[in-house]
């Protein structure tokens, strides 16, 4: 019996397949923060992480359980997953406790050596620990969890950090205003674990912008006691770190950066008439080091001023340095990075943009000169174009939630979009 | 095709069987697939070795037809022990007819019994019946192919998986969001109930399937209803402390695996009070 018509599809089956699946969604909240819900940010890491795991030779199928916010029970997720055979199934999941408590922990079958779970979740617990520098709290046995449990396949459960956590820094805040790529990091570092595991080759990490704050996790001073926080306007937390700008006192923001490249380094303060009027900004790059003095005396600041354009490779480390010779009150309140064409989510609508439907994005463009950025839907279709210098603000307006691509007019670059309302 | 016999397995005195409703179950974790009576006794098992993986069990017509991977496509014959390597290629799911032919894709292409026959399918799971395939793509719509004539109708709109073909051409698709979706031959598809995991009773002309409640992480709440095409859903288990899943029905038997337990319980459809 053998016909000789062939239906035409736009995929072929071989290579290594993964189904993703953000937890929760629709009425399942998850846990719950301050600014955010984990149903929304899993979502947006899952959605990431798609993108990063679609870039790998030999990864051919990437599925996920829920691309928008609405319900998906649990028996529906392990059966979409077993009806198409996935190889691999990884549930993206954020904690909550009493929010005094921060770590990252992974769930499997079993721990078992020979448990393919077990396998793939040590190299995904390894990254994810990596990435956010938390408590590692181990891989553990979710056999009693459904999506774990039900899947034909290896399966594996992160949770990849408390989200109610409130102590020394707000998580929940790091998550809504992706304060230094905090959902690109873990969308990444699961792509680590994941590729690490298979043999496959890491996927660059994306041109997200990296932004730290003075209560960002990579954020230190040299002695508490000299270092007071001090009120300061939004959007950084509302406040910053000040101190006498004395020999000695010295602020620090180091952060991993997972691709090597050139980044422009980006300054924000607050001046006024009890500030110095040289602060040295020390940027540490792959080239060495070198210091920029900025003027935080006066009616300057309150606004983003680049510190110029450096390579890192690996890890970036920006100090703020203290000195007698221009004596005042020196302040740390935020630095961020920003490479060729970045963007940045939600800069400008404020703390109630989680649930607010006006998300806008800022993208940056990579030189001085009048540039048109054209935006494209998934099936290819112009949406809008907005024509800017040195950025650009682009607000999805009667457009669905999804993925967009903002494209340089020139064409050289482009970025990938997650609106989510 | 390679017949081999498993060195793992546990053959529970085949000779038992005789016809009824036996059901087959995935334990979890693709450690086994146990074949049960309905007195709920194991009358055959077969045991996946240390890293091995057992999957996509399909029962009928005294075969078990299961995933292994290690070994790809295995056909357990239930009357004489004999297991079959059927394909160790890029294997899709089984899919027993109710003729009792074996459907599966190798590589993207659709096999009868071992041959293929000369149709490209990139799914994993397909269901064949009466001259149709059914199977999603990935773009979770439905596709109802008919392998005489090549027609291929798209039923779009949700995010569909696992279609069944049901004997006469009706086709029965889950979705994401919880719709199971009747789709009448040559007719307009329509939401027939609200739920997961149907399964068409042909002694009924209905299906049954399961509703539940979660906390994003284990079920809750879960209790198997039925309902027939066009027709008012009833709920068939109550009680609280069992949480009915995966229903399934054969000869007149309704099974059902409790979530709690992992536990396969059945029921007489005659002792069903709808």
């Amino acid at each position: 019996m053998i016909f000789l018509f062939k239906l035409v599809c736009s995929v072929v089956l071989g290579g290594i397949t993964v189904c993703l699946d953000p937890g929760h969604g629709g009425t399942s909240t998850g846990a719950v923060g301050e600014y955010c819900l984990e149903k929304d940010v899993v979502l947006e890491e899952a959605l990431l992480l798609e993108n990063l795991l679609n870039q790998v030779p030999g990864i051919s199928f990437v599925g996920l359980t829920r691309d928008g916010d609405y319900n998906v029970s649990l028996q529906d997720r392990s059966g979409y997953a077993n009806s198409w055979g996935f190889d691999y199934f990884i549930s993206l999941h954020e904690n909550a406790f009493n929010g005094a408590v921060q770590g990252t922990e992974t769930f499997c079958y079993s721990l078992e050596p020979d448990d393919i779970s077990y396998q793939l979740a040590v190299p995904v617990q390894s990254s994810l620990v990596a990435g956010y520098g938390y408590t590692d709290r181990g891989v553990k046995v979710g056999d009693y969890l459904h999506v774990i449990r039900e899947t034909n396949m290896p399966a594996i459960l992160g949770e990849g950090s408390f989200l109610d956590y409130d102590q020394n820094w707000n998580e929940s805040y790091l998550y809504a205003f992706n304060v230094n790529d905090h959902k690109g990091i873990q969308a990444w570092a699961y792509a680590n674990g994941i590729c690490s595991f298979l043999g496959l080759s890491v996927p660059d990490y994306g041109n997200g912008v990296i932004l730290m704050d003075n209560l960002s996790p990579g954020f230190s001073v040299d002695d508490s006691l000299e270092w007071v926080v001090e009120a300061s306007g939004a959007p950084w937390m509302m406040n910053c770190a000040a101190t006498e700008a004395e020999q000695g006192r010295t602020a620090s923001w180091v952060s991993m950066i997972p691709v090597y490249g050139s980044f422009t380094v980006n300054s924000w303060w607050t001046s006024g008439n009890d500030r110095s009027s040289s602060v040295c900004y020390r940027i540490n790059h792959s080239g060495g080091h070198t210091d920029i003095y900025a003027d935080q005396h006066g009616s300057g600041g309150g606004e983003w001023v680049s510190l110029g354009s450096y390579s890192f490779d690996g890890e970036c480390s920006i100090q703020i340095l203290g000195s007698e010779s221009f004596p005042g009150v020196m302040v740390a309140d935020a630095v961020k990075l920003v490479p060729p064409l970045g963007v940045e989510q939600y800069e400008s609508t404020g703390l109630s943009v989680v649930q607010n439907p006006a998300a806008s994005f800022t993208i940056h463009l990579p030189s001085s000169v009048e540039t048109e950025v054209l935006f494209y839907n998934p099936a290819g279709r112009r949406v809008s174009s907005v024509i800017g210098t040195g950025s650009v603000q682009w607000t999805p307006v009667d457009l669905p939630c999804g993925v967009y691509f903002a494209v340089e007019s020139h064409r050289l670059q482009s970025i990938k979009l997650v609106y989510i309302r | 095709m390679l017949s081999v016999f498993f060195t793992a397995v546990l053959v529970a005195m085949p000779a038992m069987i005789s016809s009824g409703g036996f059901a087959a179950f995935l334990s979890t974790g693709g450690k086994a697939i146990s074949v049960l009576d309905t007195g709920g006794e194991i009358v055959f098992t077969v045991e996946a070795q240390p890293g091995e993986r057992l999957s996509n069990s399909e029962f009928g017509h005294m075969k078990v037809v299961f995933v292994s991977s290690s070994l790809g496509l295995v056909q357990a014959d239930l009357l004489t022990g004999e297991f079959t390597v059927i394909s160790d290629e890029h294997t899709g799911a089984p899919w027993m007819s109710s003729s009792g032919d074996l459907w599966y894709t190798v590589d993207g292409y659709l096999f009868m019994n071992g041959a293929s026959v000369g149709v490209q399918i990139s799914a994993f799971h397909v269901s064949v019946e009466d001259g149709l395939a059914a199977f999603t793509d990935r773009g979770d719509d439905l596709h109802i192919l008919s392998l005489e004539s090549g027609e291929d109708t798209v039923v779009s709109g949700f995010r569909f998986y696992s279609p069944v073909v049901l004997p006469g051409g009706d086709v029965l698709v889950s979705s994401l969001t919880g719709e199971i979706v009747y789709v009448p031959f040559g007719q307009n598809s329509y939401v027939v109930a609200n739920g997961s995991q149907p399964c068409w009773s042909t002694e009924l002309s209905g299906l049954f399937y399961c509703k539940s409640e979660d906390d994003g992480h284990s079920i809750t709440a879960a209790d198997i209803w039925f309902v027939r095409p066009g027709g008012k859903a009833v709920q068939v288990t109550f009680t609280p402390e069992v949480l009915e899943t995966r229903p399934a029905c054969s000869c007149g038997v309704l099974w059902f695996v409790d979530e709690n337990w992992g536990i396969p319980e059945c029921v007489s459809l005659d002792d069903l009070s709808f």
